[in-house]
């Protein structure tokens, strides 16, 4: 209930914002045509705040949300940090070591998979991608 | 029309050794492709285009088409073992072979999507072969206006099939939208919502969204949930019953119905230029789940759910090809990729076609129904293969998994700025999912809110501003209107 | 084995590289990425692709075809124009509708006729307007006749059609309707299908003509077309108005000197060739016409002063 409401408020607020700030910002006014650049933009937002206030409305009775918000976030913050490094170091350097630390994190000590997941999977993707399709890794 | 020596010659080169080797080539390699995250059938078409340079035009179609085909099957793949499909239309065979999947069964839910992706197809080759002529000219005759009304149809079927409320449904439909008006607007091409950053001008990278959202949202929250990370990915129970690794005949043909609804619809959609196998498959989905005396078994595994998604698009990618081929139109990217190749190997598509290039176009065909075949026996092979990876540890598979996300949506969508793209709405899809919010009615709005818009703003031309005009297009009138009807009727049977 | 032969490759290749760095021809450091500004299918898309094979037949570079559509090539040349001058991609596109939009909307452009270092064209095409064979005209001055009783929808896929055509409608004082489409193989559906009346297509409406299902209206260049040479122009009938769509070679300015002369000389090469020659007659039915770097960055310096002076 408590969930359905601030999540109908959250879209009121995204509605809002596109029809006040952001639409009029990132995209072009045109004087012709029947179809605009902003015509479904604006017909989109406008959606979205009544999908919005139909949720603060009519709440569905559902324990929202469930997840292990933590793990995920430390799970996303490697890979935001992997794609940083790689754009500096490349894939090369950079997908073996990520996918050691993503293997740990999730608990596994086995020294044949943790190889196998370091350094087969990155070897594997590197002869298929660099060697035989002759395209570059990230 | 033809004379049969011709059909005969034509048929007779796809079974040249030389011919056969490609194809089967092709089936092998598009099902390996397919299966990995970020690079469909339409990647792999696009890489293979330059290696049929050399060869002759018949050997190097024939390999597309394998490519294409084989793709299409293993597509399924990861999306019913580990629930994270590459492409969206493999996500509706995601909301029922995963849950069988993960019942200890995965050979069996693998081997029906096989099954069905095969006879879908098969299908629709036939209806491409025998009937496609009067088919394209049921096809011209929709226009914008049926485009249009036939979108809105789809989008009423998957915003009320999917998510915890009709509300979310909508709301996520509106956001997949909001994403597609990013890039250049169909009607006055100017930029839009890029917020400076020239990569989107042509739109959000379209591989690197949908894998984002369906494929690194699912592996982030898998990994977040893993317990024992030591544990198989997969649990098969050792002592299973030999029917429990195989699809009967009985059970198969128990099907019948469903497969055949699936393919007839994929035929249909597939034979409309641009709207594509999402929602074909999500169509055929709703319409399995609407008859079915068992609805609440849909989504635990159920195996018509999985015969529905699957017939149904794969049955789409035979029936593009109808319009390529007997209008020169093509009704797909893929297709267009197809066109791409026959134009390089000096073969024009147009009308003249079948006249001026009998033999090649019944050689495709031939090697269209070859690929079929050779899609089953090398899928026999290749399903054991991946569902024995499957039985690896969890870490090590979901960790493999998301490097070869990441390297897949760099070659498919433009390097590290398409890896970025793709970490932000994997964060969007994980925050959506724990809202309630369908991820997968997002995406197919994504997908097709380029051909919406453009849909839109050409109904709204022809109309010129009366909509009184609309009566001279009952058919696009009739699915406008039957849209909402249709949405109110599903919302109330599923509540 | 494979990789073991390939080991010998790579060290082999180490010495080779380190033997002539001195006196090295200019090569581009992995795969050279040829950004085509259309989608696939169509003539610009066909000949991006021979053209790439060609090259990397003649070179040994690894030449990589890659569609980057939207907005008519403005969103492949924006890419172009912001990245770094390395000689690592390079665009095909089609002058008008760059011209076009630098005319009609300079401010909102990212780039200009400066962005960029020209490298050559490929040919010009031949841009046709035309409608259904049993459509009742036969020329411009039917079509406007047609406009005053009926609604008249026209399919076009680049801006440039749409503002030649809102010009003969300011002229001859009748409306048309605009259906914008993702391409001239849309164009023609909707006109099979009878829900445009006119539009426009470059080179794959031919089989149509020959089979007699479509007709040709006008030549919206400024001659008449080689292969109907008794289509009048807009211009012959009565609209002084045309386009010249040229496609062409450019890849981001301050490209260095040895890189854009090893560039050049590779296209030059590869359009010289017998085999991309036969493909591109066979898909714009004319002839290559290269007109070099200088030839190049004229035709486009040219070709903004005439547009501005049509369009604005």
């Amino acid at each position: 209930m408590q969930t359905d409401r601030i999540t109908g408020a959250a879209l009121i607020c995204l509605g809002g914002l596109l029809i006040w700030w952001i639409i009029p910002w990132q995209a072009e006014e045109v004087g012709y045509g029947w179809l605009r650049p902003r015509t479904l933009p604006y017909i989109i937002a406008v959606s979205l705040a009544i999908c919005g206030a139909w949720m603060m409305l009519r709440p569905v009775a559902e324990a929202l949300p469930h997840a292990n918000w933590p793990r995920a976030a430390l799970y996303a913050g490697i890979l935001i940090a992997g794609l940083a490094l790689m754009s500096r170091f490349g894939f090369l350097w950079v997908g073996p070591p990520m996918a050691l630390v993503l293997m740990l994190i999730a608990g596994e000590r086995r020294p044949l998979w943790l190889t196998a997941g370091a350094v087969g999977t990155p070897a594997a993707i590197w002869v298929c991608v660099a060697v035989l399709l002759e395209r570059p890794l990230p | 029309m033809l004379d049969t020596a011709t059909i005969l010659a034509g048929l007779g080169d796809a079974f040249q050794p030389v011919t056969l080797l490609y194809v089967l080539a092709g089936v092998i390699m598009g099902q390996f492709v397919g299966a990995v995250p970020g690079i469909g059938p339409v990647m792999a078409t696009a890489i293979a285009i330059p290696f049929t340079f050399g060869m002759d035009p018949l050997a190097g179609i024939g390999f597309l088409v394998g490519i294409n085909k084989g793709g299409l099957v293993g597509g399924a793949i990861p999306a019913v073992l580990i629930n994270t499909p590459g492409t969206p239309d493999a996500a509706a065979t995601a909301l029922d072979g995963y849950p069988m999947a993960q019942q200890g069964k995965p050979l069996k839910a693998t081997k029906m999507a096989l099954y069905s992706s095969v006879t879908g197809d098969t299908f629709s080759d036939i209806v491409l072969i025998t009937v496609s002529a009067p088919l394209a000219i049921l096809a011209l005759r929709m226009g914008p206006v049926e485009v249009l009304g036939l979108m809105l149809l789809a989008f009423a079927v998957i915003a009320s099939l999917m998510g915890a409320s009709i509300a979310r449904g909508l709301a996520a439909a509106a956001l997949g939208l909001l994403a597609a008006m990013v890039g250049t607007d169909p009607e006055h091409a100017t930029p839009r919502l890029i917020f400076g950053n020239f990569e989107v001008y042509d739109g959000l990278p379209l591989a690197a969204v949908a894998i984002g959202m369906l494929a690194i949202s699912e592996l982030l929250a898998r990994l977040a949930r893993t317990r024992s990370a030591q544990a198989a990915t997969i649990d098969i129970p050792r002592d299973q019953l030999p029917e429990d690794r195989r699809v009967s005949f009985a059970e198969y043909w128990a099907c019948r119905f469903t497969v055949l609804r699936g393919a007839v619809i994929g035929t249909l959609i597939g034979a409309l230029p641009g709207i594509g196998s999402t929602a074909a498959a999500f169509m055929s989905y709703a319409s399995a789940k609407q008859v079915s005396p068992d609805r609440a078994s849909f989504g635990r595994g159920n195996i018509h759910g999985i015969a529905a998604a699957e017939s149904a698009n794969s049955a789409v990618m035979g029936a593009n090809m109808i319009p390529m081929l007997t209008l020169g139109i093509p009704g797909s990217v893929s297709a267009a990729l197809i066109v791409s190749a026959f134009m390089i190997h000096g073969v024009q598509p147009g009308p003249f076609l079948f006249e001026q290039q009998g033999r090649l176009i019944y050689g495709l065909f031939g090697a269209m129904i070859l690929a079929n075949i050779m899609n089953l026996l090398v899928g026999q092979v290749g399903m054991r293969l991946w569902v024995r990876v499957i039985t690896a540890p969890e870490s090590f598979v979901l960790t493999s998994a998301l490097l070869l996300c990441f390297v897949g949506v760099s070659l498919a969508a433009g390097g590290l700025f398409g890896i970025g793209v793709m970490l932000a709405f994997a964060v969007l899809g994980f925050v959506m999912t724990a809202f309630g919010f369908s991820v997968v009615v997002f995406i197919i709005a994504f997908f097709l809110g380029p051909r919406f818009e453009i849909s839109l703003s050409q109904t709204l031309a022809l109309l010129n501003g009366d909509p009184l005009c609309l009566l001279d297009y009952p058919f696009g009138l009739a699915m406008i209107l039957a849209a909402p009807v249709l949405a109110v009727w599903l919302a109330r049977r599923r509540a | 084995m494979r990789i073991k032969s390939w080991i010998a490759g790579l060290a082999t290749g180490l010495a080779l590289s380190v033997a002539t760095t001195a006196q090295a021809e200019w090569a581009p450091k992995g795969p050279l990425t040829l950004e085509i500004g259309f989608g696939a299918g169509g003539s610009t898309d066909t000949i991006g692709r021979i053209v790439a094979k060609v090259m990397k037949e003649q070179t040994g570079w690894n030449v990589i075809a890659e569609n980057k559509p939207g907005g008519g090539g403005i969103a492949m040349f924006t890419g172009i124009a912001n990245r770094p001058a390395d000689g690592q991609t390079i665009g095909l596109g089609v002058n008008m509708p760059i011209l076009v939009n630098l005319v009609t909307r300079p401010g909102e452009m990212a780039f200009n006729l400066d962005s960029f270092d020209y490298l050559g064209t490929a040919g010009r095409a031949q841009l046709a307007m035309i409608a259904r064979a049993d459509a009742p005209f036969d020329d411009v001055a039917g079509l406007v006749e047609y406009a005053k009783a009926n609604n008249a929808p026209i399919a076009f896929d680049a801006k440039p059609q749409e503002l030649a055509m809102r010009k003969v409608m300011q002229a001859a004082g009748v409306e048309f309707q605009f259906l914008s489409t993702k391409g001239g193989a849309e164009n023609v559906q909707l006109i099979l299908g009878g829900q445009a009346i006119a539009g426009f297509e470059a080179g794959e409406h031919l089989p149509f003509l020959e089979a007699g299902q479509l007709k040709m209206i006008a030549s919206m260049n400024n001659e008449r077309h080689n292969y109907a040479p008794d289509t009048p122009t807009l211009v012959e009938q009565g609209y002084p108005i045309y386009v010249d769509p040229v496609f062409f070679f450019a890849t981001a300015k301050g490209t260095p000197e040895d890189a854009r002369a090893a560039l050049t000389k590779a296209l030059a090469d590869a359009l010289a060739s017998e085999e991309v020659a036969t493909v591109v007659l066979n898909s714009l039915k004319s002839p290559i016409l290269n007109m070099g770097p200088d030839g190049t960055e004229a035709m486009l310096r040219d070709g903004l002063e005439n547009v501005g002076q049509l369009f604005k």
